[in-house]
């Protein structure tokens, strides 16, 4: 009886202060930018693989990093590309990016919208950077998407220009990813 | 009546002055045609963005930039002064019961200049008329497009001179039953006054034509206003719609027209536009005419340069007195090998109501060469 009463502490003890893991894995995700091109209208759409890293959560508080691997993305033109890795990301140099959370509130039940400040380290500057997230659970997985508008001179990123084309300074990320989690 | 099928086919497809745009390219981010062209609304002289994403996107094989410049690398463009220009020729193919004719020929061979001071851009072009033998004025000298064009802030465009009309899709193919019926078909080039605003997600235009100046007596010209809006959606899609009113020494017309340019998944294409039409000619001024005309082209690009077609083409003709009806499913293949040239191979069956059994079999092979 003493040990069964033993075992029930313990237990409660542990679900109590029980820790949840998210994993994310690159290829469950993708991050994708937007912007525009001036004067000309142009949209321009780059995608890559998803984040990895973890977050963890205790006492409905996000905290962890994430990471991106920046010479995944493509824009469908290879010139293009290349401009954006080596002349402005310079991912030989920087060749991520990561995104860290500290003690980020979720949302009851760990479903709907969150706004959250973040620290995103890019192109060898960090800079802290607010954004909104959607959080849909099911089981053992949640599916994450987050927005974050950054401006491209806040990282030191000098503003693409082509040929007349002029890239926008201000540039939408967004990440989706389908998280696994672990007790 | 086949022989008349004939002559208007011929003289849609062999005179027709396409600026070849490539309104497809919507689809990758390039919703308004000024990224490429010097024109709002596409066709013609190209910007150096123009002439960079003509050997990285839309070509098979790339290049090297130099042979991307004008006349394969022998001018260099400047900011001040930009080179282009088109040859042209055509194999055609027309066939029915009492008609089968092939013929090859130049149909179009020109170089188009822009020069650029302060805000305003002068673009001309000069050559001769090409088409078959027979053609009239072949052989004399030609100028399809010559225009100021001012941009008084970086995202507003007037444009006055001889050029074509903004209206609906910028489809360079004019041979379309939605151009040629309509006055937009072959050598439609007008004296018009333009504005043009562009918008984060659209643009308008707002046009006046004075008609063909160079030809007064062309009855078919007509003195309008017109209208055009298009909308920008997900990075990759437009819809627009444009109005026209006009009045000509044949006719008065009001024109109406929808379109829309839409991907379906990475290599599906949907282009598709509607037109309305309703006139009241001199000869009749009570009785209205109403023309309504369709387009719709779904195509695949199975490798970068090269996109198979499928189309459907309707046009009906109905007022009190008389009514036809013509279909044309085709079927179409355009392929870029290299920046500045391309061929298109397209087949079309015509079939009117008045001529069932004995339908149109239309063929042509154009090969283009962009200076």
């Amino acid at each position: 009886m003493k040990a069964l009463l033993i075992f029930l502490f313990l237990t409660n003890v542990n679900n109590t202060f029980a820790a949840t893991n998210y994993i994310f894995s690159p290829e469950k995700g993708s991050v994708e930018f937007k912007t525009k091109g001036w004067p000309n209208l142009i949209t321009i759409k780059g995608q890559g693989q998803g984040v990895t890293g973890e977050l963890k959560e205790d006492d409905k508080k996000l905290s962890g990093k994430l990471l991106f691997q920046l010479d995944t993305l493509n824009t469908g033109i290879d010139l293009r590309d290349d401009h954006m890795k080596n002349k402005y990301l310079e991912v030989k140099k920087y060749p991520e990016a990561s995104l860290t959370l500290t003690d980020v509130s979720l949302p009851k039940e760990n479903d709907g919208e969150i706004n959250f400040k973040a620290e995103l380290s890019l192109h060898g500057t960090t800079k802290t950077v607010t954004g909104v997230a959607q959080l849909e659970s099911e089981n053992d997985t949640v599916k994450m998407t987050a927005e974050i508008p950054i401006n491209l001179s806040d990282f030191k990123i000098e503003t693409p220009s082509y040929k007349g084309i002029t890239i926008a300074e201000k540039v939408n990320i967004t990440f989706e990813s389908s998280v696994i989690k672990q007790l | 009546m086949k022989l008349l099928a004939l002559t208007i086919f011929l003289s849609t497809i062999l005179y027709s002055t396409p600026g070849f745009s490539f309104v497809q390219n919507v689809t990758h981010g390039y919703p308004s045609c000024i990224a490429c062209h010097v024109s709002p609304n596409g066709g013609g002289l190209l910007t150096d963005y123009g002439r960079s994403l003509s050997n990285e996107l839309m070509s098979t094989w790339g290049v090297s930039d130099n042979f991307a410049q004008p006349f394969f690398g022998g001018i260099k463009n400047r900011e001040t002064v930009k080179w282009g220009g088109d040859i042209r020729t055509a194999q055609t193919y027309f066939k029915n019961k009492n008609i089968n004719e092939g013929q090859f020929f130049p149909m179009q061979q020109n170089i188009e200049a822009g020069i650029k001071v302060d805000d305003i851009m002068f673009v001309g072009t000069l050559g001769l008329q090409q088409g078959p033998e027979r053609a009239p004025r072949r052989g004399q000298f030609l100028s399809e497009r010559h225009y100021a064009l001012w941009s008084p802030t970086p995202t507003s465009r007037v444009r006055v001179g001889k050029f074509r009309q903004t209206f609906g899709i910028n489809t360079p193919n004019h041979t379309r039953l939605i151009k040629s019926l309509f006055g937009f078909g072959a050598l439609s080039e007008t004296y018009n006054l333009e504005f043009t605003q562009f918008f984060e997600s659209y643009e308008i235009t707002l046009g006046s034509s004075l008609g063909r100046l160079d030809l007064p007596q062309e009855p078919a010209s007509d003195k309008n206003l017109s209208g055009h809006f298009t909308y920008y959606f997900n990075g990759n899609s437009r819809i627009g719609g444009s109005l026209l009113m006009g009045e000509s020494s044949q006719k008065r017309r009001f024109l109406s027209s929808v379109n829309a340019v839409v991907p379906f998944g990475e290599d599906w294409i949907l282009m598709s536009e509607i037109d309305f039409e309703q006139s009241f000619f001199n000869v009749n001024p009570q009785e209205a005419v109403d023309t309504i005309a369709s387009f719709i082209r779904f195509g695949n690009k199975p490798f970068k340069g090269f996109m198979w077609y499928l189309l459907f083409e309707h046009a009906s003709v109905e007022s009190e007195s008389a009514y036809s009806l013509t279909q044309q499913p085709g079927i179409g293949v355009q392929w870029f090998p290299i920046p500045h040239f391309n061929i298109q191979i397209e087949y079309l069956r015509q079939v009117n109501n008045t001529l069932y059994s004995n339908p149109n079999e239309i063929g042509y092979v154009i090969f283009h060469t962009y200076l």
